[in-house]
C-alpha cells in the first residue's frame, strides 16, 4: 500500500498533536509557494501542507478563505499533480463573476495562506494498475477546465511508465482558454516518437473559434469525436472518466450511452461556480 | 465553461444557488461525518430503489446545507446542515448505504 492509498483512509495527525485523536479530514493549513500561469485566464498554485497524507491522482481539496471578519467561503478544486510529499497543487479557472477564483487567479500572493481540507473522493480516481480497468483502453473527456484533473491522471500515468491505450479528448472554446498546452504537445509527441503504436491521443475539440490550420471546424463535442484511435484494437474503451460543467457532463454522457457504452463504465464530475459560503 | 452550464429545474425547497453539481463535489462535507469515503458508497433510494454510486447523487450546495437527490426520480436521499448546535445529517430518504472494501492492490 502506497502512501497516498493509507490517506485516502486516515488522515495522520499532525506531528505535535501528541495525544490527540486521530481527526479523518481536518483542515491543513497551507502556504503558498508557487505560482505557474496554464492559460490566459487559469494558473496552478503550489501550496506547502506539513503533514499532508498524500493523495491518488482525480481526487480534490476544499479549499476555503477567511476574511478579516471572519466571513469564510469554501470552493472544490482538482490536485493538479501526482502525490509528493507536504504539497498540494491545484490549477484555478477564473469565473469572472467568482468570488473565490479571482482571489486565487490575480490576487493571492506567495507566502499567503488559506486552509486545505482532503484528499476528497476515491471514486473520480484513475490509479495506473486499477484491475478493474486491466489493458484499458481509457477515455478522458474534458470540458474546459474539467481537464485538471484528467491531466493529473496523465502524469500520473507517464510517472508510473503505464501503457494503457488512452485518449484525451478536451472540448473548450478557443485557443486562448487551452490549459497545459505545451504539456499537452509534448505528451503527444512523445507519444508520436515512440516505437510502438501511440499510446496517449489528445484531441482538441474546439467549440468556437479554432487556431489557424487545425483541421476540425468549430462545434460542439460530437459522437465523431468519441471514436476510438485506430490504434485500439476495440471500439469502445473499459472505463471512461468525463469532467466538466454539469451541461457538458450530461451531454457527453448521452453521447456516450449512444456510442454504447455502459453506466458502470462512466465515471463523472461535475464542477461549477457553486460553494458553500457561511 | 460556465457558459455552457444548462440551467436544471430547481426544486423549490432547496434553498441553493440553483446550480446542480455531483456527490464529488459535497464530498468533502461528508467525510467530515463519514469514517469512510464517501464517494465510493451505493446509494439505494428510499423513493425509487434505484442505487448508485454516492459520487454520483445530484448535489444542491451553496444554502444553508448541502441536499443530495437521487438521479433516477429525484427524491431527495440525504441532507447535512451545519448550525449552532451542531451538524444534521437526514438520510431518512435513502434505504441502505453499502460501504464497499477498498479493492487490494498488487
Amino acid at each position: 500500500m502506497t502512501d497516498a492509498e493509507a490517506g485516502v483512509r486516515t488522515a495522520r495527525s499532525a506531528a505535535g498533536d501528541g495525544a490527540a485523536p486521530r481527526i479523518r479530514n481536518r483542515w491543513h493549513k497551507a502556504t503558498l509557494i508557487g505560482l505557474h500561469s496554464q492559460s490566459q485566464h487559469a494558473r496552478t498554485l503550489a501550496l506547502r501542507v506539513p503533514g499532508w497524507p498524500g493523495h491518488l491522482p482525480g481526487q480534490h481539496v476544499d479549499i476555503r478563505l477567511t476574511a478579516a471578519d471572519g466571513y469564510t467561503a469554501q470552493r472544490s478544486y482538482s490536485l493538479a499533480e501526482a502525490s509528493t510529499p507536504d504539497r498540494v497543487a491545484i490549477t484555478v479557472d477564473l469565473l469572472p463573476h467568482g468570488e473565490v477564483s479571482p482571489y486565487l487567479v490575480d490576487v493571492m500572493e506567495i507566502g499567503d495562506e488559506l486552509d486545505v481540507r482532503g484528499p476528497i473522493g476515491g471514486w473520480f480516481v484513475w490509479e495506473p494498475g486499477d484491475p478493474a480497468i486491466g489493458d484499458g483502453p481509457v477515455l478522458l473527456l474534458a470540458g474546459g477546465s474539467g481537464v485538471v484533473p484528467l491531466v493529473t491522471m496523465l502524469r500520473a500515468r507517464q510517472q508510473a511508465r503505464d501503457k494503457t491505450p488512452t485518449m484525451l479528448v478536451y472540448s473548450l472554446r478557443g485557443p486562448r482558454d487551452l490549459m497545459y498546452g505545451p504539456e499537452l504537445q509534448r505528451m503527444t509527441a512523445a507519444s508520436a516518437r515512440a516505437s510502438t503504436p501511440a499510446d496517449t491521443d489528445i484531441r482538441l475539440v474546439y467549440t468556437r473559434r479554432i487556431p489557424d490550420g487545425h483541421p476540425r471546424p468549430p462545434a460542439h463535442l460530437s459522437a465523431d469525436d468519441l471514436q476510438a484511435p485506430l490504434s485500439w484494437a476495440q471500439p469502445l474503451a473499459t472505463r471512461v472518466y468525463v469532467c466538466g460543467s454539469s451541461g457538458f457532463v450530461d451531454h457527453a454522457t448521452a453521447l456516450l450511452r449512444e456510442a454504447g457504452y455502459a453506466d458502470h463504465q462512466i465515471r463523472t464530475e461535475r464542477f461549477g461556480p457553486s460553494g458553500a459560503d457561511r | 465553461m460556465t457558459t455552457e452550464v444548462s440551467s436544471p429545474s430547481t426544486p423549490g425547497d432547496d434553498a441553493g444557488s440553483g446550480l446542480v453539481l455531483d456527490g464529488n463535489a459535497a464530498a468533502g462535507e461528508f467525510s467530515d461525518v463519514l469514517a469512510h469515503d464517501p464517494t465510493t458508497v451505493t446509494v439505494r433510494c428510499g423513493t425509487c430503489s434505484a442505487t448508485q454510486a454516492f459520487a454520483q447523487l445530484r448535489a444542491y450546495l451553496g444554502g444553508p446545507g448541502t441536499v443530495l437527490r437521487c438521479r433516477e426520480c429525484e427524491a431527495i436521499v440525504a441532507r447535512l446542515a451545519r448550525t449552532p448546535r451542531g451538524t444534521w445529517l437526514d438520510i431518512s430518504g435513502s434505504s441502505s448505504w453499502l460501504f464497499l472494501p477498498r479493492p487490494a492492490r498488487a
